[in-house]
């Protein structure tokens, strides 16, 4: 090792007296020299000069990243203001077609046709009527569907994403025609966009996809397709027949479509979800017949109380608040003496809404609980529960 | 000429919809805040005001309750705005406003409202 290096030292000395001019050769030399002598501070200054390259590269980096940036953003700024404006004209039919075309400079260049698109889409955001029309029009005049088609084609998630977006929004024609093919797609995010432009694109239908579905309805869609169709003219189906589905999680979306929308003739389905082997499938049907007020239900939820777990038997005992009746104080009256804390308010609270005066005639019947009873009552009687 | 003040976040909703009111032959005055729409309102007398819910600084419901409680001022008032749950839509009329119109929305039935504002103001 020690040679090698004095070898280079040589080396490098004969390098220096052969090939640099006279003023550098010295200076040269005595570096040379300097570094061998003095190794560690060679390897110091040489750290030193790597860390500072180091920052200088990041700095650039970064310069170069962030004028980039706002080059881009400005030309979008600037790009957005103008189409707005252009587009606003049209609109109010200030100018003509030819004259719009005219006026919507670049656009046939791939980021201003971004730039285009993006505005349409914010005009039909806002605005409805004659307007929304328009919007679609221009959009199909310009081509500019080919452009989101593209995006649709692409291996990146968010892409396809917007693409699908876009063209639900202004082009929903051409989107029926492929939207089906995502709703299974691998990618739970691309399949949960497909899912919900399904349903904008099929407002008279909007849950057929549900019978094709092989993959998950995860809970985000299952928000979204609710919010939908508040927020839509999207028309409300009967939600029974989704109830034989095998998919668990449209079931219970189902369950909840028929609590929120007060889907009366389901009846029959909902009071068959009650032998179903999941557990929450079977509370969302017991919430169902409460919120329904289904009171053939009721004999099949007290037949089947003894065999439900703690969380299922606490909403049996909930509906019979709403669905009980004279006859069903006995079998209240058995849970306030053998259940759970839980059971047992969920009961009295129950009884006190029937009948209060059950409660007096099991205070007489059992004395021992009179306490208990009363502490129940006044539980279930404060204001703040 | 009527006046107009219009308060809205949204540079896109604002500009559409003061061109439209201004084809309808319409002064209009922008805001895009609830601070500035007040300072607007401090040394100005307009006919109508519309105005979003949720803006920066001074939100909808400040501007309206402003206008009411304190400053007793009985303009009429036009909301216009994205939160269209029933919730913000009673706050909103239990604060004074008069009318409630939900995004999206159309521009003749906005000209509609506003025209009804302004002559059951006369």
């Amino acid at each position: 090792m020690f040679h090698l290096s004095e070898h280079l030292k040589d080396l490098l000395i004969s390098f220096g007296n052969d090939n640099l001019p006279i003023f550098f050769h010295r200076f040269f030399i005595r570096l040379v020299e300097t570094c061998y002598n003095y190794p560690l501070v060679f390897l110091f200054i040489l750290v030193i000069i790597f860390l500072v390259i180091n920052i200088l590269l990041i700095i650039l980096t970064l310069y170069y990243t962030n004028t980039r940036k706002n080059r881009r953003d400005r030309y979008f700024s600037i790009y957005s203001n103008h189409y707005e404006e252009v587009l606003r004209k049209y609109l109010f039919n200030e100018i003509d077609w030819d004259l719009t075309l005219v006026k919507l400079k670049r656009y046939k260049r791939p980021l201003n046709r971004r730039i285009l698109i993006s505005v349409l889409v914010n005009f039909q955001e806002i605005l409805r009527g004659d307007v929304d029309n328009a919007m679609s029009d221009i959009y199909y005049r310009l081509g500019l569907y080919n452009d989101s088609i593209r995006l649709t084609r692409s291996s990146r998630f968010y892409k396809k994403i917007l693409g699908f977006r876009e063209l639900t929004n202004l082009y929903p024609k051409g989107a029926e025609e492929f939207i089906e093919q995502y709703i299974n797609s691998p990618d739970d995010l691309v399949a949960a966009e497909a899912q919900a432009s399904y349903i904008l694109l099929h407002p008279e239908n909007p849950f057929d996809f549900l019978k094709k579905l092989t993959g998950p309805f995860t809970r985000w869609t299952q928000l979204t397709a609710f919010y939908l169709l508040r927020k839509h003219p999207i028309s409300v189906p009967s939600f029974a027949g989704y109830l034989q589905s095998e998919n668990r999680n449209i079931k219970k979306f189902s369950l909840r479509m028929i609590i929120y929308f007060q889907q009366i003739e389901c009846e029959s389905e909902i009071l068959k979800m009650l032998d179903n082997p999941d557990e929450t499938v079977r509370f969302l049907c017991i919430q169902s017949i409460n919120s329904l007020r289904l009171f053939s239900g009721k004999e099949l939820l007290k037949n089947r109380y003894p065999s439900e777990t703690l969380k299922n038997q606490t909403e049996i005992v909930k509906a019979l608040r709403n669905i009980g009746e004279n006859e069903d104080y006995d079998f209240l009256e058995n849970i306030i003496k053998s259940g759970s804390i839980t059971l047992q308010t969920e009961a009295c609270r129950a009884l006190y809404y029937l009948n209060p005066e059950c409660l007096d005639r099991l205070k007489l019947t059992d004395p021992k609980s009179e306490l208990k009873i009363k502490q129940f009552i006044a539980h279930v009687t404060d204001q703040r529960n | 000429m009527k006046k107009i003040l219009l308060a809205e976040d949204n540079k896109l909703i604002l500009e559409t919809v003061a061109h439209n009111l201004i084809r309808e032959g319409y002064e209009i005055l922008k805001a895009t805040d609830g601070k500035e729409c007040l300072e607007i309102l401090e040394h100005t007398k307009v006919d109508l005001i519309i105005t979003d819910l949720y803006m920066p600084f001074i939100n909808g419901y400040e501007v309206i309750s402003h206008l009411r409680d304190e400053k007793n001022d009985k303009t009429p008032i036009l909301v216009l705005s994205a939160g269209g749950a029933e919730d913000n839509v009673l706050k909103a009329f239990e604060l004074g406003a008069d009318d409630f119109m939900i995004k999206p929305f159309s521009l003749m039935e906005l000209n509609v409202r506003v025209r009804k504002l302004l002559t059951m103001k006369r």
